[in-house]
């Protein structure tokens, strides 16, 4: 008999949103669709919206008013959590019902191919429980389903297995409820409606160290299925309703029902589902197949002695990586090259791509650059290529400083940055973005052009997108900026000539000599000459906290030299100090 | 209007015959102008697509960079503008008052001097790369030809910022500018006029003019940014 899990991941798009938005756990998260013609309506909700209780949806009204026992078991989780929102409610209620919080909830999108596509990559890291493995077949799927059968001498029983199983999810943050049963209709309906035990996993006829599968047979099935709803059978929301119209509340009154008139009065799905929770008919497990690598190898007898011979084979195994690539319609954003000497450790080479890329002459292009900076080892025989990134190239539109995507403007830019990022290093190549900091080289943030990492390059551009909005006219608010003369001064309107367009890192020590004890240089020494100082601005104090590591403490002159040279200089009190920092160019 | 019109066409004749390539210079190949006053230094009314312009200066702090931001900020206006900042010391914030657009703007900052250069010359020649800016200490004849050609096939604006010793080399730019700061000389405003500059820009050579004839510009912060003060909108050549 077929084992299965269902590993069920309650609110799958708030867990997903929050398992890649980290700083979102402790904020209340409001998903919306648009999807409807009736405007923006709320699709998931998440706990901290604490309040009036009103019911998630019709039917848990339903239920919980005639059978309150057959709520869905309390999860301490978000979706029975008492609330003020309501799954359907118009977007712009909810913003009402939701202003004046003192956490400002965070809104977005419901992006459900983003979902499945993530329960997807989750699904492939229970490889090692399974090799069979897969997600629900629904519009909205929020279950991994695993194929288990036989593999649970592996892990010592099939209670431990599942307890590993849960506990490597809820170790990686996930709330999750798992059961194991001989059908995916009946795990499917345990993980959901089953009581909870207390690792999480959900079995009720598990006992602990018995490999044999027999004392769960079909009787068995019956036995544990019939107590719960019929919402547990994966039925559509109006046979649902009907079915609780009619007053039948528990799978066990189905059961009792004639089962040849189940399909007249309900329609053909419900037999299917009541069949396939309870064995009778066959149902299939989807499995996920793991990404076969892309990788091209050559070995040689006869070393290589010459880069150019290098470059040949590495064009010849980029062609026949492109002609794998090519059917998939994608293209490579990351190559691993490894080029194995005789003697010596192998070289590795990363080629980095700012979008995907299947032109074999580009990579060839950029693997070049590489290889002209490499220390090859002696003799190569073994040459070793691995798109190690592959995306589509159809899909992926990536706005890419304003440029259309996909035009030629685009690919030519995307394939400058490329070039230029690895010949000269990623963070040689960098987006300048402005940070809210009073301290002058601390002000600026510099993103590399090129981030590989989809979840990193999803924060930093985030935060790239954040800074951005921050810095449009506006050098932000400094931490502390006073006159010297004791009055608060926020520098709010970045003007021109506030700051220095060259700012010298570290500031560079001069000799000056000043008017008086707070007062501006007057003459100072830089470069091996004198300068006279004929005008001055300031002082403006710059000052940050003592909460800093190496806090500071400076006043700011900008002064024009007899030469007309615009300088930005400072006094700095802790080291009594003058120092020049900018220059005006 | 007959006559105005054979004038035109003779002199667009002139222009193609002019220039290196086959394109010629139609107002579509030409970049505005952000510094009036400028113009008059200029033989079009304003920057050539796909050229170089010297910005030279004497040590720093002299705005020449700024200046030359300013009048050229119209060749990046939609689309990218990359500053090849070697020393690492470009104050991207500061950079904002002078049109830069931070979102699409990219730094390169190369740790070597060959690498500058050859930074320099592949974003010339990227085509959807309004501008590029570097500072260039050295340049051979032969490599400012290369940068020449690469902004030709590119359709970018090259900005060269060149120490005030480059002025005796060989030049394949369109124009080269020295730019002398000017101290403030009425006291009075010296005090109250913390945002306004003023420079003498000496044009010393252009591909299709002599050199020698310059002008002085000044720049003030108004409200609205940045503006050419008022009374030297009118300005005379100085020279």
């Amino acid at each position: 008999m077929a084992r299965m899990v269902c590993l069920w991941l309650p609110n799958w798009p708030l867990q997903r949103l929050r398992h890649e938005r980290p700083e979102l756990k402790t904020r209340p998260v409001v998903l919306f669709s648009n999807t409807g013609n009736r405007g923006p309506r709320v699709v998931a909700w998440s706990a901290a919206i604490k309040g009036s209780c009103v019911q998630n949806s019709k039917l848990a009204e339903v239920v919980s008013q005639v059978v309150p026992a057959l709520c869905p078991p309390i999860l301490n989780f978000e979706r029975t959590t008492p609330h003020v929102l309501a799954i359907g409610m118009p977007l712009a209620e909810a913003e009402a019902l939701l202003a004046g919080r003192d956490v400002p909830a965070h809104i977005e999108q419901h992006d459900p191919a983003a979902d499945v596509a993530g329960l997807r990559e989750l699904a492939h890291t229970c490889n090692v429980f399974s090799p069979l493995f897969g997600i629900e077949e629904a519009s909205s799927p929020e279950c991994v389903l695993l194929d288990v059968t036989g593999c649970e001498h592996l892990f010592g029983g099939e209670q431990n297995l599942v307890a590993a199983l849960v506990n490597d999810f809820q170790q990686r943050g996930f709330q999750v409820r798992a059961a194991l049963s001989p059908t995916i209709g009946a795990a499917w309906a345990t993980a959901h409606y089953g009581s909870p035990t207390p690792c999480g996993s959900v079995d009720p006829r598990m006992r602990p160290n018995q490999p044999n599968h027999k004392g769960l047979g079909d009787a068995n099935l019956e036995e544990m299925l019939a107590p719960l709803p019929v919402t547990a059978l994966r039925l559509p929301r109006k046979i649902v309703e009907t079915l609780h119209e009619l007053g039948l509340h528990r799978i066990s009154q189905l059961r009792a029902l004639p089962r040849e008139s189940l399909p007249s009065r309900f329609g053909p799905e419900l037999l299917k589902r009541l069949d396939q929770a309870f064995g009778d008919a066959p149902e299939l497990l989807v499995a996920e197949r793991p990404a076969e690598p892309i990788a091209v190898t050559w070995v040689t007898d006869e070393p290589l002695t010459d880069r150019e011979s290098l470059r040949f084979v590495c064009r010849e195994l980029l062609d026949e990586l492109m002609n794998q690539l090519k059917p998939r319609r994608e293209g490579v954003r990351q190559l691993f090259c490894q080029v194995k000497g005789t003697a010596a450790r192998p070289v590795e080479l990363l080629v980095s791509l700012v979008s995907p890329c299947d032109i074999a002459k580009h990579l060839l292009e950029l693997l070049g650059l590489q290889i002209d900076r490499a220390d090859l080892p002696e003799g190569i025989s073994f040459v070793r290529l691995e798109a190690t990134r592959i995306e589509s190239l159809a899909t992926r539109q990536r706005d890419l400083f304003g440029l259309e995507a996909n035009t030629d403007t685009h690919r030519e830019v995307s394939s400058l940055l490329d070039r230029l990022s690895n010949r000269l290093g990623a963070t040689a190549v960098v987006r300048a973005a402005t940070v809210p900091d009073a301290q002058p080289e601390l002000s600026v943030a510099h993103v590399p052009c090129n981030l590989i990492d989809s979840q990193a390059s999803g924060a930093a551009s985030a935060q790239w997108h954040s800074l951005c909005r921050q810095s449009s006219r506006h050098i932000p608010c400094a931490v502390a900026t006073s006159q010297a003369d004791g009055t608060w001064n926020v520098p709010a309107t970045f003007r021109w000539q506030a700051r220095p367009l060259r700012l010298f890192a570290p500031p560079q020590r001069i000799e000056a000599t000043t008017a008086g004890p707070e007062g501006a240089p007057m003459h100072f020494r830089w470069e091996r000459r004198e300068h006279r100082v004929i005008r001055s601005w300031g002082p403006e104090r710059i000052e940050t906290g003592w909460w800093r590591d190496q806090s500071i403490c400076r006043d700011y002159f900008r002064v024009e030299t007899q030469t007309g040279h615009h300088l930005w200089l400072f006094r700095c009190f802790d080291q009594a100090a003058w120092f020049i920092h900018g220059a005006f160019d | 209007m007959v006559a105005s019109h054979i004038i035109a066409d003779l002199s667009q004749r002139i222009r193609t015959m002019e220039r290196t390539g086959q394109r010629c210079a139609t107002k579509s190949d030409l970049t505005a102008n952000g510094l009036p006053g400028l113009e008059r230094l200029l033989c079009e009314a304003g920057w050539p697509r796909g050229g170089l312009v010297e910005w030279l200066a004497e040590g720093r702090g002299t705005g020449s960079m700024g200046l030359a931001l300013w009048a050229s900020r119209a060749a990046w206006h939609d689309s990218l503008l990359v500053m090849i900042d070697s020393q690492r010391e470009l104050y991207a914030p500061a950079a904002i008052p002078f049109a830069v657009d931070l979102s699409k703007t990219v730094f390169i900052r190369p740790e070597r001097p060959p690498d500058a250069l050859w930074s320099l010359e592949q974003a010339l020649r990227t085509r959807g790369v309004g501008a590029v800016v570097c500072d260039v200490e050295q340049l051979s004849p032969q490599a400012c030809r290369r940068l020449q050609l690469a902004a030709e096939t590119g359709g970018g604006l090259g900005i060269l910022l060149r120490p005030a010793k480059a002025r005796g080399q060989p030049s394949f730019a369109e124009y080269r500018f020295l730019v002398q700061p000017l101290p403030q000389p009425d006291a009075r405003l010296a005090a109250v006029a913390g945002a306004s500059r003023r420079w003498r820009v000496e044009l010393l050579r252009g591909r299709k003019r002599f050199g020698g004839d310059s002008v002085i510009v000044e720049l003030s912060d108004g409200p609205n940014g940045l503006s050419l003060a008022a009374q030297l909108a009118s300005a005379t050549p100085a020279a």
